[in-house]
């Protein structure tokens, strides 16, 4: 029976191209009112994913459904619940912002016009595009065409929102804007979007997915995959002669390794352990029982999404 | 979906799906820029000023003003017929390429929009637009300039007749060029194959036997000015004239086909 909480499910999606193959068996699965973040360096298969969900291209072999309609047979039912940006979003040049989203608006509403022109006023102001409606799209800058991409994916507010690298060309204050945008919208639907800046997932994903050479290395909520694959860490730094303290924690069965690394006069410690409990009780007290020792920093190491994935990518490679 | 009450959402299914949209935006690339002045004017120029250049040259002594009252009907036609083919390949020949290279064509197509659809909605807003701009309104420009130079216009049932045969050539290369468009990824071999095709007919008629020039739309030109004329028609004209109308459709078949397959 189909899980109704899933938007996107796929089973084994592979596409070859002339006997490469771009995208090796998928097997994804998207959940209702999610951020999505779908990771991967330049040429890992995610705009073919994307191809492939939205029906611009065909899958060698496996399957997908979107709202339980197969990516396939169904696609123009599935386009219809879906608001898409493309990589390098192109439009026609001779129209105007508003005239671009009226074309767009018409694929999804009969009207009346005025309620069209209603809806079209307000994605427009949900963009920051009010003032540049009626110029010609010729004349716009690059993220004044990427909020222009998102407001036409935004138009029949669709239950699924798939972007593909939505930020990548923008400048820092552009990809700030796009980023609001999104975080405005996940509100109202699903949002599955490409990317290889790995601090925006951090910032607004829930769950995340790592393609590497066409195949998925990666798929979790973004809180298991900052945990890290190495188990629970603590890091502390010190001050002071801490030896015994060392021999202490060493000697408790939840310590699996300590590392020590010493760094402008303190000594930082990583201290890997099975028990989060048991090393949130004990850890601290049981440095701080040598008189010697100071303990400036303590607590659980939080990685980050750029140390995970060149760890999953680089380590994918290397094996390679 | 989470669609305002007051929005009517759109229903229309199978090959009309987004097809109204396209074609609305298809007519509006023509009529909402300035693409229907440039060949307005253009026609008229190469089309009407060169009839009335041909109307009022002087022929020789024998000339008869019902003699050049027909040249002019049949230039009409021979100009058209070479001229206003090579307009109409020239402004089809990116409709399908050019989407796909700009990636518009994947765009439109990420909507709730059918490909056949899409390739139908190319054909008729660039045909009629074309149409009505190289033939329609030169037509009635020819009928001005001939009421006022000859006092008369040419008889209507005959030239219809011919007007026929007139447009039913440019279709052949309108739909000969947008099947290209889908075969092929760059603009090159969808101009010269479609080019290559209308100057072959000045050529390869001479070498081929007359049943294989008799099925293609070669002869066509020559055919429209005779309808158009007070001559008789011979009844071996309407086999080109069923070829042509059928290789028309079949181009579009085979359009519909290979876009429906298309990777973006």
């Amino acid at each position: 029976m189909r899980d109704e909480s899933l938007v996107i499910d796929t089973h084994g999606l592979t596409k070859t191209f002339k006997g490469v193959e771009a995208l090796r068996s998928l097997d994804l699965k998207v959940r209702r009112n999610s951020i999505f973040g779908f990771l991967g360096p330049n040429g890992a298969g995610k705009t073919t994913t994307i191809k492939l969900l939205l029906g611009l291209a065909r899958p060698t072999s496996g399957s997908g459904t979107l709202f339980g309609h197969d990516i396939v047979r169904d696609s123009v039912e599935i386009r219809r619940r879906v608001g898409y940006l493309a990589q390098d979003p192109r439009y026609y040049d001779y129209m105007t912002a508003r005239e671009t989203l009226r074309f767009t608006a018409r694929f999804f509403y009969a009207g009346p016009a005025p309620a069209v022109e209603r809806r079209i006023a307000e994605t427009l102001e949900l963009v920051g595009l009010e003032d540049k409606s009626d110029r010609p799209i010729k004349g716009f800058s690059g993220g004044e065409r990427q909020r222009l991409g998102i407001a036409q994916a935004q138009i029949n507010q669709p239950d699924l929102l798939i972007l593909d690298e939505p930020a990548a060309s923008l400048d820092p204050m552009g990809r700030r804007d796009v980023l609001t945008i999104m975080e405005r919208l996940r509100e109202h639907t699903t949002i599955f979007y490409s990317t290889h800046i790995l601090e925006d997932v951090q910032r607004v994903s829930d769950t995340v997915a790592i393609l590497n050479h066409g195949r998925l290395v990666a798929h979790a909520p973004i809180q298991e995959i900052l945990a890290g694959s190495g188990g629970s860490v603590y890091v502390l730094t010190l001050k002071g002669e801490a030896s015994d303290a060392q021999a202490r924690v060493v000697a408790r069965p939840w310590v699996t390794n300590l590392q020590v690394v010493h760094q402008n006069g303190s000594t930082g410690w990583h201290v890997s352990v099975t028990d989060p409990a048991a090393a949130e009780a004990e850890l601290l007290r049981l440095v701080l029982a040598s008189e010697q020792v100071t303990v400036t920093e303590f607590g659980r190491k939080r990685y980050d999404l750029e140390e995970v994935f060149m760890e999953i990518v680089g380590g994918e490679s290397h094996g390679r | 979906m989470a669609a305002s009450p007051a929005l009517e959402l759109v229903h229309p299914a199978g090959w009309r799906t987004g097809f109204a949209n396209i074609l609305r935006k298809e007519f509006g690339s023509w009529w909402s820029t300035r693409r229907w002045l440039v060949h307005l004017v253009l026609w008229l120029v190469v089309i009407n000023a060169f009839i009335l250049l041909v109307a009022l040259s002087s022929g020789g002594p024998k000339e008869t003003p019902a003699k050049k009252f027909a040249e002019v009907v049949e230039v009409f036609f021979r100009v058209g017929g070479l001229w206003a083919t090579i307009g109409a390949i020239l402004c089809v020949q990116s409709s399908i390429v050019g989407e796909r290279q700009m990636g518009t064509g994947a765009w439109i197509l990420s909507k709730p929009a059918s490909r056949t659809g899409f390739v139908l909605a190319k054909l008729v807003a660039n045909g009629v637009s074309f149409l009505l701009l190289a033939v329609a309104i030169p037509t009635l420009v020819l009928h001005v300039e001939t009421l006022a130079i000859f006092h008369r216009i040419p008889e209507t049932s005959r030239f219809l007749g011919g007007l026929g045969v007139h447009v039913l050539h440019l279709v052949f290369y309108l739909t000969l060029t947008i099947m290209l468009g889908t075969l092929v990824a760059s603009r090159g071999p969808v101009t010269g194959g479609a080019v290559g095709a209308l100057f072959a007919g000045f050529l390869l008629p001479n070498w081929l036997p007359k049943a294989v020039t008799a099925a293609t739309p070669w002869m066509l030109p020559q055919l429209s000015a005779l309808f158009a004329s007070d001559k008789a028609v011979p009844a071996s004209s309407v086999a080109p004239i069923l070829a042509t109308a059928a290789w028309s459709v079949a181009f579009v078949i085979v359009a519909l086909r290979r876009f429906d397959r298309e990777e973006f």
